[in-house]
């Protein structure tokens, strides 16, 4: 067991924990924050993606070892923040929730991707989300939805 | 829709909201204090005698708290939506490698993952079944005491002999399809808990709680009114978690240990142990005369059902019943088996059996369309089924249906009207789309709705007028992410002039709400929409009674408006609240729906009366240089009656033709000798985003009476004719006619290889 101390959301948190248990375990089993799904558990689906310092990571491929010091940011972060909220917005607007189980991962790498490109085309999306797996909903509304928080973000 | 506030609109779902921000809890983020975790033992083997099973080094493990096996078992030990046949436990015999064996309970999920490994299992092999064809032979051993044809049906009408002697062109086919997952982005998970007074709860993923209840009450000999199934919400579905998954598991593991049980099974497991869309052989011969008029059809089909029965009889009835496609045809043979095999499990699937009878007879559509010189979709419209026509085997079309006008509309859009212009738009200054090669290809489909003839098939909501005016609203449907819970609160808005926001919704609960059937067979939106309707509509003559009785004024004189009850002069009202108040008692409202059926049965679940309908075009680019295909763009124009909401219909539209992409071009469990080759999602290959088209949706809207506002459902019908019209426009991009799904990017160059040698 190690302990470990992050930040998660802007708060600072503290766990006990195996060296190997996954990000994504400790968040949703000793954090309490549910919101980052797991898909596959092998990185291959996208639903567990978090931001760690910014940057689109998905959460069952990091270990506890990893976190000293790191800024974690999950879908339960979105609504105090001027891009993730406008995501969530639109995302909501557009028809981009179906069963919605994909759509936190999905707001994540969204997130990243409008930060480091505030006005992405339609193929810059498809590359930004290429990470994550949607099953229900054929990805157009997702496009439409960081299309549409884009454009109001940039106004 | 013009005259309505709510119904047509382009309203956000209700439940957006809390999936966009992280708070809804999904039947896997449910955790609680002093729970344990299941996991299951799997048998490995395809097809084997259980010699034994020692699990005394496993029931050593610190940590874990129970091993329970078939010996635990107390009721029927068996499962099966149509036959119980499948066991919960094995004890003497396993028939696919997912079958359950041994069930742990630990304290944490590694300890349980430990002690599977300390299960001893003897096993001695058994003959292998992993071919349908051989699942008949008279010599093969049989899966199941009453031999291995799950279901079979055969079929005649007309004179199929006098009706080929009639035709000018006949074409002979064989198509194959493969074994599809649902692979939706929730595995199946949940978490059971026992009370004091013995009361089961379990809360997981599911498309029919009742009958959960049902099946677990059977499976263990549990008492049916001491089980609580809670499922209102899961992670995606498809038809992959109608039959028990599980359910009865945890059910078992709580009741054994009385401690909060969860299960959740990883991405392998699902991929071992789901009910997959069948892999079916069809072998059709159609005929047609000079004049494109279909004569006869002959149609052999071979079911691979898997190890235990499932849906498998009712997907092959689907089969046959829309094995001819949405057209007439007088003259027609039809025989059909379903077979069990040692190859995993099939069951429900969006498209229930109309998936594959579809790719084989759409395919042969343009075939005989390209014989007689025909446009493609003009010959369809010389054959289509209008409301009145009897339809393949036998059955009137008494309700309101539209394919005919859906396959005018796709034939005015551009991109079948000048198809050719826009195959010439290919950018060949770029040196990767120097090989690319572009076709169009159509389809249409029609899907029946609801059950059939001879299943109980109705659907019941109740509401209750709340004390500050607002309204709960109890449907006992599953929301697995088509919308139906908007749509449905969506009707009962308009009926009662209510802010969706004031509408509270309850999902399926057994103890709350009412039995409605199955989330399946695309029945929700018009079944649980039509007894929505009539319950608001009862709810709405309860309102003016009461404020009647305030106001000292007749009912028939008050008109719901603007979440209040007015005199016809708007001179007096009073809000909702008020008449909460003025009421004194609830105010409960109940109403009830039966799904129209036919007169006479042909065998069990046909026919169907209501129909949804589709046509599709699709753009395909074949790049002959990698045999890899991108659909560019695809225009869809379903039949479902009038939309309740554009944005949800446009949505399952678009998830449908991504899906049946998936199907014709990329996906397919790969077994052999039984054992499933792609588990994870790096193998078993998923639609991503580079691989979404452009698409359009443009609904026809023939109002169904019977149904809400005129609607009928989507859900099936928009993945029913992808795959086929992507087999055909690439036979028309490369003039190759693939017969076998996935086309995948070998089979391309294989193709256009042997042309070349040929």
């Amino acid at each position: 067991m190690i302990k470990v101390s992050f930040t998660v959301n802007g708060r600072r948190v503290s766990v006990e924990a195996s060296p190997t248990k996954t990000l994504l375990d400790l968040l949703r089993e000793d954090l309490g924050l549910t919101g980052t799904k797991e898909g596959c558990g092998k990185g291959e689906c996208g639903a567990c993606t978090v931001l760690m310092d910014g940057k689109p990571v998905t959460s069952c491929l990091v270990i506890a070892a990893q976190l000293a010091g790191r800024r974690i940011m999950t879908v339960e972060g979105l609504a105090a923040d001027r891009i993730g909220k406008a995501l969530q917005d639109a995302f909501v607007e557009a028809g981009a929730v179906q069963c919605g189980y994909c759509i936190p991962g999905f707001l994540m790498s969204a997130r990243a991707l409008l930060e480091e490109n505030p006005d992405p085309s339609l193929d810059e999306i498809k590359e930004g989300l290429s990470g994550n797996i949607c099953r229900c909903t054929g990805y157009v509304k997702i496009f439409d939805g960081v299309a549409l928080a884009a454009k109001r973000l940039r106004v | 829709m013009a005259g309505y506030k709510y119904i047509g609109k382009r309203i956000a779902r209700i439940d957006a909201r809390p999936k966009v921000d992280g708070s809804l809890k999904y039947p896997s983020d449910l955790y609680e204090k002093g729970m344990i975790w299941g996991r299951v033992l799997r048998a490995k083997h395809p097809h084997a005698r259980i010699l034994s099973i020692d699990t005394s080094a496993a029931e050593k493990l610190q940590g874990v708290v129970a091993v329970l096996t078939h010996k635990d078992v107390k009721g029927i030990n068996r499962f099966g939506i149509e036959r119980q046949d499948q066991p919960v436990l094995c004890g003497d015999r396993v028939r696919y490698v997912g079958d359950a064996v041994a069930l742990i309970g630990a304290e944490t999920k590694e300890i349980a993952e430990k002690a599977l490994g300390l299960i001893r299992v003897e096993y001695e092999p058994l003959p292998l079944v992993d071919d349908p064809r051989k699942a008949l032979e008279k010599d093969c051993i049989l899966l199941h005491e009453k031999g291995n044809i799950v279901h079979e049906l055969h079929f005649t009408r007309g004179d199929i002999g006098k009706g080929f002697a009639g035709a000018d062109v006949v074409v002979e086919q064989t198509y194959r399809t493969q074994m599809m997952d649902h692979a939706f982005l929730e595995t199946e998970a949940g978490l059971a808990t026992v009370d004091a007074d013995g009361l089961l709860t379990v809360r997981c993923c599911g498309q029919y709680a009742f009958r959960d209840v049902t099946q677990i009450a059977r499976a263990l000999d549990y008492p049916e009114d001491k089980i609580r199934m809670v499922e209102p919400y899961t992670g995606g579905a498809f038809g992959g978690k109608d039959e028990v998954t599980v359910q009865i598991l945890l059910a078992l593991l709580a009741l054994k240990t009385r401690r909060p049980s969860k299960i959740w099974l990883s991405r392998e497991e699902h991929f071992i142990t789901c009910t997959h869309r069948h892999p079916v052989e069809i072998k059709i011969k159609t005929g047609a005369t000079r004049d494109g008029k279909l004569v006869a059809h002959e149609v052999w089909a071979l079911q691979d059902g898997g190890a235990y029965a499932s849906l498998s009889g009712p997907v092959l009835c689907l089969v046959v019943e829309h094995s001819c496609g949405p057209y007439r045809i007088p003259n027609l043979k039809v025989d059909a088996w379903a077979v069990y095999t040692n190859n995993g499990m099939s069951g429900a699937f969006r498209g229930f059996g109309a998936t594959q009878a579809h790719v084989a007879m759409e395919s042969q559509m343009d075939i005989l369309a390209g014989k007689l010189g025909l446009d493609p979709l003009a010959f369809r419209a010389k054959n289509v089924i209008r409301q009145g026509d009897v339809f393949g085997i036998g059955q009137p079309m008494i309700m309101a249906f539209g394919v005919d006008k859906t396959i005018e509309k796709a034939m005015a859009h551009p991109l079948w009207a000048e198809r050719e212009r826009v195959k010439g738009e290919v950018d060949r200054t770029r040196p990767e789309d120097r090989w690319k090669k572009r076709g169009v290809g159509a389809a249409c489909a029609f899907q029946g709705s609801g059950l059939g003839k001879g299943l109980p098939d109705y659907a019941a909501t109740t509401m209750e007028l709340n004390r500050d005016g607002t309204v709960t609203l109890f449907q006992g449907t599953i929301e697995i992410g088509q919308g139906s819970y908007t749509g449905i609160a969506q009707v009962a808005a308009e009926v009662l002039d209510l802010p969706l926001d004031r509408i509270h919704f309850v999902g399926a609960d057994t103890k709350r709400t009412l039995d409605s059937g199955t989330t399946t067979a695309s029945r929700v939106m018009y079944a649980a929409g039509q007894s929505t309707l009539l319950a608001a509509k009862n709810m709405a003559a309860l309102i003016r009674e009461a404020a009647a009785k305030k106001l000292g004024v007749p009912a028939e004189s008050l008109e719901l408006r603007d979440a209040a009850v007015r005199t016809g002069d708007g001179a007096r009202s009073l809000s909702y609240e008020e008449v909460a108040a003025a009421a004194g008692e609830t105010l409960k409202a109940e109403g009830i729906f039966n799904i129209p059926v036919a007169d006479r049965e042909f065998s069990m679940g046909l026919p169907h009366l209501v129909f949804c309908s589709n046509t599709q075009v699709v753009l395909v680019e074949v790049d002959t240089l990698t045999g890899e295909i991108a659909v560019k763009k695809a225009v869809a124009v379903p039949d479902c009656g009038t939309v309740i909401n554009p944005i949800n219909v446009e949505g399952q539209s678009e998830g449908g033709i991504v899906m049946g992409m998936g199907y014709a071009l990329w996906e397919e469990n790969v077994l052999s000798k039984g054992q499933f080759k792609n588990t994870g999602l790096s193998t078993y290959i998923l639609p991503s985003s580079w691989d979404a088209p452009e698409i359009e949706t443009i609904p026809v809207e023939i109002p169904e009476e019977s149904g809400p506002f005129g609607a009928r459902s989507i859900a099936e019908v928009t993945t029913t004719p992808t795959a086929p019209a992507i087999l055909n426009a690439i036979a028309d991009a490369i003039g190759v006619r693939f017969t076998e799904l996935p086309v995948t990017p070998e089979k391309v160059l294989a193709a256009l290889d042997a042309r070349k040698g040929a």
